[in-house]
C-alpha cells in the first residue's frame, strides 16, 4: 500500500511534463531580415523575439571584418524586442551575430546576414 | 575563442563536482569506519578533503568567470567586465554561484571546526554535512536543463546528485583506507560499504534513468544527437564503475588476507577513481556545452 502510495505521488508530481520541455527561444523578425539585400543602408537594427529574452552580446561586422559600433550595452533586464540606431553603412554583407541566455543560465549564440548594395 | 571559455568552464565545473563529492565522503567517513571509530582516521580524511574542496571553491569562481566570458563576447576581457559580472550575478548562474561557495565555504569551516574540537562523537557532523549537501545539491538544480522542470523533476535530480557525490565521494576515502589498514579491517570496511551502497546505488540508476526519459523525445535522439551520444558514453563508464565495484564484492574482499590482495584492491579502487573523473568530466560537458 504504501509503495502504492510512493508510486502515485511520483507520478502526480512528475505528470505535468512527459517530455523535456525545451525554452525554445526563437529570432520571429529582424529588420534588416535575415539574407535581406539592400538598395540602401539600414537606419536601425531591430530583434523581435518570441519570449523575453536576456541579450548579453550582439556584434555588427563587415564581409571585411569591420566591426560596426552602435553602442550597445548589455541589460540587467529580459525584453523580447531590442533595437539600436545605425550609423552609415557601406556597401558589404555584414553578419549580425548575437548572443542570448536561456534562463537555466545556458549561452544561445546565432547570426544572420544581410547585403548593403 | 568561445571553445575556451568551453574549456574553463567545463574544468571549473569538474573541479566544483569533486570538491563537493570529497565533502560527501568525508560526511559519510565515520559511519563507514564504524563503531569504535578513531578520530585520527577521520580527522586525516578530512584534512585531504579540505584541499579537494578548496580546488571545488576555485572551481566554483572559474566557471563563474569563464561563463561570464562567454556570455559577453568580448574575449578575455568580458571575464572581469564589471557589466557583465553584474549582471550575471543577478542571474540563476549567480545564484548557482553563490549557493556553491557558500556551501563550500561552509564545507571547509564543518571540516576545521570538527577536527579541532575535542568531542568525539559525530552525530553533529552529519547532520550539519548534510544541510550544506542539500544546499551543492540544490544549487546544481538551480541551473541546467532541469531548472525549468515541476518540483518532481527537481526532486529526482537532487536524490540524483546527492547519491552520486556520496558514492563517487566514498571511493577515495575507502583507497585511502584500504592503503592505510590491515586486510582484516579493510575487510569489515569494504564490507559495510557494500551494505550501505545497496539503495543510493539504486536510487542513483532510477533517479537517472527518469531523468534521461524526460529529457529526450525520442529513442533515436539518444544516439543521433552528440548529447545522446556523451550520454551513453557516460552510462558506459558508469557502468564500468559498477563492474569494478561487483569484482570488489564478489573477488577481492572475500580474498582480503594477504598483503598481495589487498594491494590488488587499493590498484582496483585507483582504477574507479580514474572512471569517476571521466564520468564528472563528461556531466560537466553534458550540462555545460550541450543541450539535449
Amino acid at each position: 500500500m504504501i509503495k502504492f502510495r510512493s508510486f502515485l505521488l511520483l507520478s502526480v508530481l512528475l505528470s505535468p511534463l512527459s517530455t523535456f520541455a525545451h525554452s525554445d527561444v526563437e529570432l520571429q523578425k529582424s529588420i534588416p531580415a535575415d539574407n535581406a539585400m539592400l538598395m540602401s543602408a539600414p537606419k536601425a537594427l531591430l530583434l523581435n523575439f518570441s519570449n523575453d529574452v536576456r541579450l548579453t552580446a550582439i556584434s555588427l561586422t563587415s564581409e571585411k571584418g569591420e566591426s560596426i559600433d552602435f553602442s550597445f550595452a548589455p541589460a540587467f533586464k529580459k525584453s523580447a524586442s531590442y533595437q539600436w540606431k545605425l550609423p552609415q553603412l557601406p556597401p558589404s554583407t555584414y553578419t549580425v551575430s548575437y548572443v542570448l541566455m536561456s534562463d537555466d543560465g545556458h549561452k544561445i549564440a546565432q547570426d544572420y546576414t544581410f547585403m548593403v548594395h | 575563442m568561445s571553445y575556451i571559455f568551453d574549456i574553463l568552464q567545463v574544468a571549473g565545473k569538474t573541479l566544483f563536482y569533486i570538491g563537493f563529492s570529497a565533502f560527501a565522503g568525508a560526511v559519510y567517513a565515520p559511519l563507514l569506519i564504524g563503531s569504535g571509530t578513531n578520530k585520527k582516521d577521520v580527522q586525516q580524511i578530512l584534512i585531504v578533503a579540505e584541499k579537494v574542496i578548496l580546488t571545488g571553491l576555485l572551481g566554483v569562481l572559474l566557471w563563474f568567470f569563464a561563463k561570464t566570458g562567454a556570455m559577453a563576447a568580448m574575449g578575455l576581457a568580458g571575464m572581469i567586465d564589471p557589466l557583465m559580472l553584474n549582471i550575471m550575478w543577478s542571474t540563476a548562474v549567480g545564484d548557482a554561484a553563490l549557493m556553491r561557495v557558500l556551501g563550500l565555504l561552509g564545507a571547509l569551516v564543518l571540516s576545521m571546526t570538527y577536527r579541532h574540537t575535542t568531542v568525539t562523537t559525530q552525530y553533529w557532523l552529519i547532520p550539519a554535512g548534510v544541510t550544506l549537501i542539500m544546499l551543492l545539491a540544490a544549487s546544481i538544480v538551480r541551473i541546467g536543463h532541469i531548472s525549468d522542470l515541476p518540483f518532481g523533476y527537481q526532486a529526482v535530480l537532487v536524490a540524483h546528485v546527492i547519491g552520486v557525490a556520496w558514492w563517487l565521494g566514498s571511493v577515495p576515502v575507502l583507497w585511502r583506507l584500504a592503503t592505510r589498514n590491515d586486510s582484516g579491517h579493510v575487510k569489515q570496511i569494504m564490507q559495510r560499504f557494500a551494505k550501505h551502497a545497496a539503495m543510493p546505488v539504486g536510487v542513483i540508476v532510477l533517479s537517472g534513468a527518469t531523468m534521461a526519459y524526460t529529457l529526450f523525445n525520442s529513442f533515436d535522439a539518444v544516439y543521433q544527437t552528440r548529447y545522446g551520444q556523451l550520454l551513453l558514453l557516460k552510462l558506459a563508464l558508469v557502468g564500468c564503475i559498477l563492474l569494478i565495484a561487483a569484482h570488489h564484492k564478489w573477488f577481492l574482499v572475500p580474498e582480503l588476507k594477504a598483503s598481495l590482495s589487498r594491494t590488488r584492491l587499493t590498484r582496483s579502487i585507483g582504477f574507479e577513481m580514474l572512471f569517476m573523473t571521466a564520468v564528472f568530466i563528461i556531466t560537466a560537458a553534458l550540462t555545460t556545452v550541450l543541450s539535449p
